[in-house]
């Protein structure tokens, strides 16, 4: 009896505790809702890459297979394929998109006349804001093997062989990683500008005092105050690097078969294999797939930055 | 202060190439879509269409398509 009585007034100890904190739960209700009914959900579904899906007996009536599904996966050669494309295309992004943002950034933030600098900075930002499948057009509108500006006048200026780009797996992976700098490096940028913003200019006054050039101004300032933005955006990307920008990798290179050794990702891999196959079991084993070794990507990083600095991790 | 010059001198530099490079792409994007449609298939994307065409224009917005279609 005493025990109950312990157990009613702990409850209501904690209660009293929670009491202050409950329009913050309230306003995280939607949020958890949300996140429940599209991202847990779902996750169900995953049996389905253990099945082998007979639509006529449902998914539930469907025989167990074990890992056959996956391993049909892993004796093609698109996994492998697959799996590289996704991984040197997120690691060329994540590099660039640092290295180019940074520079930009630093420029931007140099230039003196402000019309100018709202001018360059409005102009990288821009493509950021178009579909994805704009950008497409505008790329078939420069590479269209008869119509296409390139082939059409600045090839002939060249004194080349018109080009066809969309049969030409080997010219896509600089294609797609320059359309993807030119779209979204500007996003990037916004951020190191306003964190180059916050360099304390008494940094820059004592580095002019010493005698400092301006590169010298640049790597001893400029540089280490970035890290930490930097790190964090180049963490957030690590978090995605098994996921990608789906318009990019299917829109711009118009589906094009031919293509399919360079411009193959784990995301157009299972979209084609429902679409194109019909097999739901192998693209939801591939689906899996994706998101094991995304975890465990994350899971690793997050360790590695924890090790290094902690301040900088996620969780 | 002349090393400055040159410092500002080519940041302005690359970074009109860089506002030609973003610009230029929806120039053309904007370019094709008042040019008539049988030019570009007979001579291609250009800068400078020979025809202009509002045809384009006049299609989607007599379409109801464009009123009724989901927002993405």
């Amino acid at each position: 009896m005493s025990m109950v009585k312990g157990e009613l007034k702990k409850k209501r100890y904690s209660f009293s505790k929670l009491k202050p904190w409950i329009p913050l739960y309230i306003m995280f209700l939607p949020g958890a809702l949300y996140l429940f009914i599209n991202n847990y959900v779902p996750m169900a579904g995953l049996i389905i890459a253990f099945k082998k899906v007979n639509f006529n007996k449902g998914i539930l009536a469907s025989p167990w297979v074990g890992f056959d599904n996956f391993k049909y996966l892993f004796t093609t050669k698109d996994a492998y394929i697959i799996t590289r494309n996704t991984i040197l295309y997120n690691v060329a992004f994540m590099v660039l998109f640092a290295v180019l943002g940074v520079i930009l950034a630093i420029f931007i933030t140099d230039t003196r006349r402000k019309g100018m600098k709202k001018l360059y900075q409005s102009a990288i930002l821009f493509p950021h804001l178009m579909s994805t499948v704009i950008i497409g057009y505008i790329v078939y509108a420069f590479l269209s093997m008869q119509n296409g500006i390139v082939n059409k006048s600045i090839i002939p200026f060249l004194g080349m062989a018109p080009i066809a780009w969309y049969n030409e797996p080997k010219y896509w992976p600089f294609i797609l990683i320059f359309v993807n700098m030119w779209k979204g490096v500007g996003y990037g940028c916004l951020i190191y500008i306003s964190s180059i913003n916050g360099i304390d200019p008494a940094l820059y006054e004592a580095a002019e005092l010493d005698g400092a050039s301006k590169w010298q101004q640049i790597r001893h300032v400029t540089l280490p105050e970035l890290m930490p933005a930097v790190i964090t955006l180049t963490l957030l990307a690590v978090g995605r690097i098994f996921y990608f920008d789906f318009g990019l990798f299917y829109q711009v290179p118009r589906n094009s078969g031919m293509l399919y050794p360079t411009t193959n990702v784990i995301d157009t891999y299972v979209y084609r294999g429902l679409l194109q196959l019909g097999d739901v079991s192998m693209s939801s084993a591939a689906g899996f797939y994706q998101s094991v070794v995304g975890f465990v990507l994350v899971l690793t990083a997050n360790l590695i930055v924890r090790k290094v600095s902690k301040e900088n991790a996620l969780f | 202060m002349n090393k400055n010059r040159v410092y500002h001198t080519f940041i302005n530099i690359v970074m009109i190439l860089v506002v030609l490079m973003v610009v230029l792409p929806f120039l053309l994007l904007f370019m094709s879509s008042i040019t008539l449609e049988n030019e570009l298939l007979t001579s291609g994307y250009s800068f400078v269409p020979k025809e202009f065409s509002l045809e384009s224009y006049q299609f989607i917005f007599r379409s109801e398509a464009l009123f009724s279609a989901p927002m993405a």
